[in-house]
C-alpha cells in the first residue's frame, strides 16, 4: 500500500517541484509531459547500451535538462510564445522517440529492459531519499539565498530586475534547466519500475504534476500534499475496482474529480476564514 | 501572464498573425503552380493499401497484418504496397480510410478491427467503386467488401481453461483462492460480449467455484497503472492474470513476476515476456489469414461480399503447447489436462 | 514592407526546414514533400476536410481568444467540446426523426449551453473563491473526459456498433453538405459569422471595450466601475459556448454520433490558435487556416507517401516551435 502510493506520487512530485519552480519564477513549463517521457526513453537507451543504472539516471537528467533549457533558451531567445513551444515540445517528442526507437530497436513499441536490474522496494527508496534531498536543498536555496530571491524576483516583478541589470531571461531558462532535471528523473523512475520503456508511458502523469502545482496553492508544503491527495485518490480507485462492482471505466476520472472537489473545499475554507 | 498580450507585445504578435496570412498565400501560390504538371501513374500496377486502426509496433494482431501484407506484396512485381497508420483517434479513421479511397488509386485497402466494417460499409456508400479487405471484422452482403473473423470467444475459453488450471493447482505462486484475473486496456464490445465471459467460461470448466476479477486500465499504454491494477488484484487474491491492454501488458508483467504470480498471453506467442511467469499463451494465425486473402484479392480470386468467420478447427486460432518454456515451467498433469480440453474444442 | 520580408524569410526558414526532416526521416523525401505541400488541394475530398476543419478551429480560437482577452485561461477545452457534444447527441436521439432544422438548431442550442455552463463552474469558483480558473477548468475537464467516456462505451453505447460510440443521428439532423463527398458543410459560413460577431463585440461595442480594460489591468477596471463578476463569467461562459457550438457542429456535420475521444485536441488546437491569431477573433481565421492545412498535409502525406504517424507529429509539432518565434530582432520592441 505505502509501496503503490509512493510508486505512483514520486515521478509526479518530482516533476511537480521543477514545475513549481519555473512557476516561480514566472513561466510555467508546460512541456513537463514530454520532458518525462524524454527521461524514461534516455534511461532505457543508456541501461541498454552501457547497462548501469546509476549512469542512466544521472545522463537521464542532465539531457532532459539540457533540452528543456534549450527550448526554453530558443524561445526566449527570439521571443516566442512558451505556451505554443511547450505544446509543441509535447507532440514533437513522443515522435522523434517512435523514429529512433524504430531505427535503432526496430520497432515503436515496449523496449524491455532484459539485464536484471534492482527491487522495487530498493528503487522506491533512492528515489525517495533523493527526492527528498532535492526537495529540501532546492526549497532551502529558492528562500535562504541571494540565487532564490533571484528566482523569486523574476516571477514577481521581470521589469523591475531587469532594470537593475540582471537578467531575468537567464535565471528562467536555468529554472527550465532544473525542471527538465527533475522530469528526467521522474522518466527514469518510471521506466526502472516498469522494467521497460512503453510508449507514452508518462500517461497524463506530468498534467498531473502541474495541477499538483496549482492544488498546492504554489507553495512548497502544498506540494507535497497535493501529491500525496491524488495519489491516495488513484490508489483507492485501483483498489475500488475491485471491490464495487461498479464498471471500471468510471473509476479513470476519479483522481480528477476528487481533487477537484478538494479544490472546492479548500476555496469554502479559505473564504471563511477572511471574512 | 505569457497569454495576455499588451502594447509592443501585440504589435509583435500581430507579425505572427501576418506571417501567418502570407504563409498561407505562398502556400496557395505553390498549389496554383504545382497543379499545372501533374503527371500520370502507370495502369497495370496493383496497388494495396494497409489502414491500421491504432499504431503497428507493440500490438501483435497489426504486426501480422503488415507482415502478411508485406509479403504476399514482395511475391509480385506490379503490387505496391502502402501501410498508413491511422492513430487511436476512432473518430478520424473513417476519415482517413476515406482520403485514402478519394485518391482513387487503391486497388484494394485491407484494414483489421471489428469496428472496420461499419466504417467501410459508410465510406463505400461515398466511393462506391472503392473495393475493401477487413480482418478480424465481420459483414455480411456488401458486394466490395471481404471479411474474415476469428473466434475471439473459443480462443478466450482456452485461456481462462489453464487459468483456472493454474488457480487449482499446487503450482508454487498459486494460492488457495479461486480468482482469476483479466485486464483490459478498455472495455469494449467484443471485451465485455465475447473474452470476458469466454475467460470465465474455460475457468468454470476447471471448477465452477472459480471468481473472476476484472479491471481496466482506461487506455493501452499506461505501463505504470497497469502495475498498480495488478498489484490491487494480487492483494485481493489472484494468483492468475490474462492482460489484454497494449503497453500496458508490461506493467502487469513486471508486478506479477515480483510478485510470483503468473499471467496468460493474448493474440501472440508471449512466453519470451517474462520466462516462468508467463505460462500460457493463445495465438492467431493473422499473418499467414492476411497473406492468403491478399494473394486472392491479386490473383482476381476474392469471392467480395463473402464473410468467413476462423475457428479452431481451422487452425488459425492455436493455444501454443510446443513452446520450451510452456513445457519446463508448467507441470505435466496441467499440460495434459489443457491438452484434452484443446482437443475436445476442435 | 519589412514586415513582408521578415515573413518571407522565415517562410523560406520553414521550407527549408520541413524539407530538412523528411529528407532526414523519409525515404522518399521530395514526394512526401509535394503530397504534404499540394495534397490538401489534389482533390475535392481533401480541400473539403481541410476546410471542415479549419471552421471547427476558427470556433474553437474564437472562443479561446474571449476569455484570453479577459485574463483568463480556460484550460478545459478539450471536455467543454467533448461532453456538450455528446449531451447534444443525446438530445437529438431523443427528438422525433424527421425534426429538421428545429432539431439541428435544439442540438447547438443544447451543446452551446452545456459547454458554457462547465466553462461558468470555472468562473464562479474564480469569482467566488478565488480559485484559479486554469487549474479549476483543467481538472473538471480531466475528470469529465473520462466520465464522458464512460457514458458513451457504456450507459449510451449503441450495442450493435463494434466503435464505442452512440446510436447515429438520424439523417435529417444533417448539416447541409457544400463540398461532397467530402465533410465540409455549411459550418464554414457559421464559423466565420461567429468570428465576425465576436470581433465585432470586441472591438466595436462598451461590454467588449469593458473585457478588455478588466483584462489588461483589474484594479484599473473596478476603478472604473467595471463589474468584475461578469467579466470573471461572462468570457468563460462564452468561451464555453463556443467551444459547445464546435462540438454539436463536428457532430452534425462530420460525425453524426458521438465516438469515444473524436474531439482529442481541438481543445488545445483552440489555444494554439489564439495565441498564433493575437487574440483577435479575425485573426482566427487564417490562424486557423494554417493549423488546418498542417493537419490535412500530415494526412494526405501519410496517405501518398511513405511518412508515418510519428513522422506527422514531428512535422507538426516543429511547425508549433517555429510559428511563434521571431528570428530577426525588432529593434522597436526594444525599450
Amino acid at each position: 500500500m505505502i509501496q503503490s502510493l509512493m510508486i505512483y506520487s514520486l515521478p509526479i512530485f518530482l516533476a511537480a517541484l521543477g514545475g513549481y519552480l519555473t512557476d516561480k519564477a514566472g513561466i510555467l513549463n508546460i512541456a513537463i509531459e514530454g520532458l518525462i517521457l524524454c527521461g524514461a526513453f534516455i534511461t532505457f537507451i543508456f541501461i541498454y547500451f552501457l547497462d548501469s543504472i546509476f549512469i542512466a539516471v544521472i545522463m537521464a537528467a542532465v539531457l532532459t535538462g539540457l533540452l528543456s533549457a534549450g527550448f526554453a533558451g530558443l524561445t526566449m531567445r527570439f521571443k516566442g510564445n512558451i505556451f505554443i513551444t511547450g505544446l509543441a515540445m509535447n507532440l514533437l517528442i513522443p515522435g522523434v522517440i517512435t523514429l529512433i526507437s524504430k531505427r535503432v530497436f526496430l520497432t515503436g513499441g515496449v523496449l524491455q529492459i532484459t539485464s536484471t536490474i534492482v527491487t522495487t522496494e530498493t528503487l522506491v527508496l533512492g528515489f525517495l531519499f533523493l527526492s527528498c534531498m532535492i526537495y529540501l536543498i532546492s526549497i532551502y536555496l529558492l528562500k535562504n539565498t541571494q540565487a532564490g530571491l533571484l528566482v523569486r524576483a523574476t516571477g514577481l516583478n521581470r521589469r523591475a530586475l531587469e532594470v537593475r541589470g540582471g537578467n531575468p531571461s537567464r535565471v528562467q531558462v536555468l529554472t527550465f534547466l532544473f525542471s527538465g532535471f527533475m522530469c528526467g528523473l521522474s522518466g527514469a523512475m518510471l521506466t526502472l519500475t516498469v522494467h521497460a520503456y512503453v510508449p507514452n508511458i508518462s500517461s497524463g502523469k506530468g498534467w498531473l504534476a502541474l495541477a499538483a502545482i496549482y492544488l498546492g496553492n504554489q507553495k512548497a508544503t502544498g506540494l507535497i500534499y497535493a501529491v500525496l491527495f491524488f495519489a491516495i485518490a488513484e490508489v483507492l480507485a485501483n483498489l475500488a475496482q475491485g471491490t464495487f462492482d461498479l464498471p471500471s471505466s468510471l473509476f479513470v476520472g476519479f483522481p480528477y474529480l476528487v481533487t477537484f472537489i478538494g479544490l472546492i473545499i479548500r476555496g469554502m475554507i479559505d473564504r471563511t476564514r477572511r471574512s | 501572464m505569457f497569454f495576455l498580450f499588451s502594447g509592443n507585445a501585440e504589435r509583435s504578435h500581430k507579425i505572427t498573425a501576418f506571417r501567418t496570412l502570407t504563409f498561407l498565400g505562398l502556400i496557395l501560390l505553390g498549389v496554383f503552380f504545382s497543379s499545372c504538371s501533374k503527371q500520370e501513374e502507370p495502369q497495370d500496377s496493383f496497388n494495396i493499401a494497409v489502414f491500421v486502426p491504432g499504431v503497428v509496433s507493440g500490438s501483435p494482431i497489426y504486426e501480422m497484418l503488415a507482415a502478411g501484407a508485406q509479403s504476399a506484396a514482395a511475391e509480385y512485381e506490379h503490387v505496391n504496397l502502402n501501410i498508413i497508420e491511422g492513430g487511436s483517434n476512432q473518430g478520424e479513421w473513417e476519415e482517413k480510410i476515406s482520403s485514402l479511397a478519394a485518391t482513387g488509386k487503391q486497388d484494394v485497402i485491407i484494414t483489421s478491427n471489428p469496428a472496420m466494417p461499419g466504417i467501410c460499409a459508410a465510406v463505400s456508400k461515398k466511393f462506391p467503386s472503392q473495393y475493401f479487405i477487413v480482418m478480424d471484422g465481420y459483414l455480411e452482403d456488401n458486394d466490395h467488401i471481404y471479411t474474415l473473423r476469428y473466434d475471439q470467444e473459443q480462443q478466450a475459453m482456452l485461456n481462462g481453461h489453464l487459468a483456472g488450471l493454474v488457480t487449482s493447482s499446487e503450482m508454487e505462486g498459486a494460492n488457495d483462492q479461486l480468482t482469476i484475473g483479466l485486464i483490459a486496456g478498455q472495455e469494449y464490445p467484443d471485451m465485455l460480449d465475447l473474452i470476458a465471459p469466454g475467460f470465465l467460461a474455460g475457468a468454470k470448466a476447471v471448477d465452477d467455484a472459480i471468481e473472476l476479477d476484472f479491471r481496466a486500465v482506461g487506455n493501452w499504454y499506461d505501463a505504470a497503472k497497469g502495475a498498480e491494477l495488478a498489484r490491487a488484484m494480487i492483494s485481493a487474491g489472484v494468483d492468475v492474470i490474462l492482460p489484454i491492454a497494449g503497453g500496458a501488458n508490461q506493467g502487469v508483467v513486471t508486478a506479477a513476476h515480483e510478485a510470483g504470480i503468473y499471467v496468460l498471453w493474448f493474440d501472440a506467442n508471449g512466453y519470451a515476456q517474462q520466462p516462468g511467469t508467463v505460462v500460457g499463451s493463445t495465438s492467431i494465425q493473422q499473418d499467414t489469414a492476411t497473406y492468403d486473402t491478399l494473394v486472392k484479392a491479386i490473383e482476381g480470386t476474392l469471392p467480395y461480399g463473402e464473410a468467413v468467420t476462423l475457428g479452431l478447427e481451422s487452425g488459425f486460432i492455436t493455444f501454443i503447447e510446443d513452446d520450451e518454456l510452456y513445457t519446463s515451467y508448467v507441470p505435466e498433469k496441467v499440460r495434459t489436462a489443457q491438452n484434452e480440453y484443446l482437443e475436445g474444442l476442435k | 514592407m519589412s514586415r513582408l520580408l521578415h515573413s518571407l524569410y522565415l517562410i523560406v526558414l520553414f521550407i527549408v526546414i520541413i524539407f530538412t526532416i523528411l529528407l532526414l526521416i523519409s525515404p522518399e523525401p521530395v514526394m512526401a514533400f509535394e503530397d504534404f505541400v499540394t495534397g490538401p488541394f489534389s482533390n475535392i475530398y481533401n480541400t473539403g476536410n481541410l476546410f471542415a476543419i479549419a471552421a471547427i478551429l476558427i470556433i474553437c480560437g474564437t472562443g479561446v481568444s474571449i476569455s484570453f482577452q479577459a485574463g483568463l485561461f480556460n484550460l478545459g477545452g478539450e471536455a467543454q467540446i467533448y461532453s456538450s457534444a455528446l449531451v447534444g447527441t443525446l438530445v437529438g436521439l431523443a427528438l422525433p426523426e424527421g425534426s429538421g432544422f428545429f432539431g439541428i438548431l435544439v442540438v447547438i442550442i443544447i451543446s452551446m449551453i452545456t459547454g458554457a455552463a462547465i466553462a461558468t463552474i470555472s468562473g464562479f469558483l474564480r469569482y467566488r473563491y478565488h480559485i484559479h480558473e486554469l487549474i479549476s477548468s483543467f481538472l473538471l475537464s480531466g475528470g469529465l473526459l473520462s466520465l464522458t467516456d464512460f457514458l458513451i462505451s457504456n450507459t449510451f453505447r449503441d450495442s450493435k456498433s463494434f466503435l464505442q460510440t452512440t446510436s447515429k443521428l438520424p439523417e435529417s439532423f444533417y448539416l447541409p453538405s457544400i463540398l461532397p463527398p467530402s465533410n465540409l458543410t455549411i459550418t464554414i459560413l457559421i464559423a466565420c459569422t461567429v468570428a465576425c460577431i465576436l470581433w465585432f463585440w470586441l472591438y466595436k461595442m462598451a461590454g467588449g471595450y469593458e473585457m478588455r480594460v478588466f483584462g489588461l489591468n483589474k484594479d484599473f477596471a473596478e476603478f472604473g466601475n467595471i463589474s468584475s463578476r461578469r467579466y470573471t463569467i461572462l468570457p468563460l461562459m462564452i468561451n464555453g459556448a463556443c467551444f459547445g457550438l464546435a462540438g454539436a457542429l463536428m457532430i452534425l456535420s462530420t460525425q453524426h454520433a458521438a465516438i469515444v475521444g473524436f474531439s482529442a485536441g481541438y481543445g488545445w488546437n483552440g489555444i494554439v490558435i489564439a495565441l498564433i491569431a493575437a487574440n483577435n477573433p479575425i485573426m482566427t481565421i487564417p490562424a486557423a487556416f494554417l493549423l488546418a492545412w498542417v493537419e490535412t498535409g500530415t494526412r494526405t502525406a501519410m496517405a501518398g507517401s511513405s511518412v508515418s504517424l510519428e513522422m506527422s507529429e514531428v512535422i507538426r509539432g516543429m511547425i508549433l516551435l517555429m510559428i511563434t518565434l521571431r528570428f530577426f530582432k525588432n529593434r522597436r520592441s526594444r525599450s
